[in-house]
């Protein structure tokens, strides 16, 4: 889902609800994963202010637990 | 992180480009024959009958922003000696952009010398939990592997070129270019962020 469409539908910045393995089995895990993207991050480091771009998180409902991608010295 | 958790919600950043969902629905319980939920079987347990009814232990769908994966049913299909209907994935009426999606394929048939449960796209149905009887049970009371999970994938490139140097958090970017702003109203911050946001493509 592009920014597009997240923003139209008011989706940002906003908490949403899931459900998983609700039902009698408990066999085989449900599962969910949520990925978000960013297409720039500024992260301050021992050498300064750096720019990350195309981050994408995974994440989940006990918070972040990631982020990585190329990273380039601010210019 | 894989959620597994029943229920919760995931928040989603002011300032995400774009979001991808990956589904997958509960598989379905394998059935055991002593527990099989038929009349018939509880009130004429030598003769060989009809059961109409599904094994209890059908799998949940995973849900998330009106889209959902359904779940496996549980192992015991109405008279069918075949595991039940794997999840059907649905990518619901709010959603757009499904750029994936499987459903679960059935269970796998069963007999009292295999139980191998069924092999989806989404993943394995479960094997069935008993290969033996004592009794002649109704008729077919002797399968099945459940129904395996389903599977969704929502995904959507933006192409779209749009300008974003906020950090993970808006606070924190603002706190970083501190010397740019100079001002805590949020126009005339998002008025300078928009400003730099011009002068680093132009860079």
């Amino acid at each position: 889902m592009d920014y597009t469409e997240l923003n139209a539908r008011s989706l940002l910045g906003t908490s949403q609800t899931f459900t998983i393995n609700g039902g009698a089995s408990a066999v085989n895990n449900g599962s969910l994963e949520v990925i978000v993207e960013f297409t720039r991050v500024w992260i301050n480091t021992s050498n300064g202010w750096k720019l990350c771009e195309n981050v994408f998180v995974n994440t989940a409902d006990d918070g972040w637990v990631g982020v990585g991608n190329s990273v380039t010295a601010i210019t | 992180m894989t959620v597994y958790t029943t229920s919760g919600s995931v928040i989603i950043p002011r300032n995400t480009r774009t979001l991808r969902g990956i589904l997958k629905g509960e598989g379905g319980a394998g059935s055991t024959l002593t527990t099989v939920d038929c009349t018939f079987y509880t009130q004429s347990p030598s003769s060989s009958g009809s059961c109409t009814q599904n094994f209890i232990g059908d799998g949940a769908a995973t849900t998330f922003l009106g889209a959902s994966a359904g779940g496996g049913e549980g192992g015991f299909k109405g008279n069918s000696n075949a595991g039940g209907t794997g999840g059907i994935a649905s990518n619901g009426s709010t959603i757009t952009g499904v750029t994936q999606s499987l459903d679960g394929n059935d269970g796998g048939p069963n007999s009292s010398g295999s139980n191998t449960g069924g092999i989806g796209p989404g993943g394995d149905g479960s094997n069935g939990t008993s290969d033996t009887y004592d009794v002649q049970g109704p008729l077919n009371s002797y399968c099945c592997g459940s129904g395996s999970p389903s599977f969704v994938l929502i995904h959507v490139v933006q192409h779209q070129p749009l300008v974003d140097i906020l950090g993970v958090s808006p606070l924190d970017a603002v706190a970083a270019r501190k010397e740019l702003i100079h001002s805590a109203s949020p126009v005339e911050v998002e008025q300078e962020l928009l400003l730099i946001s011009r002068w680093i493509i132009q860079s």
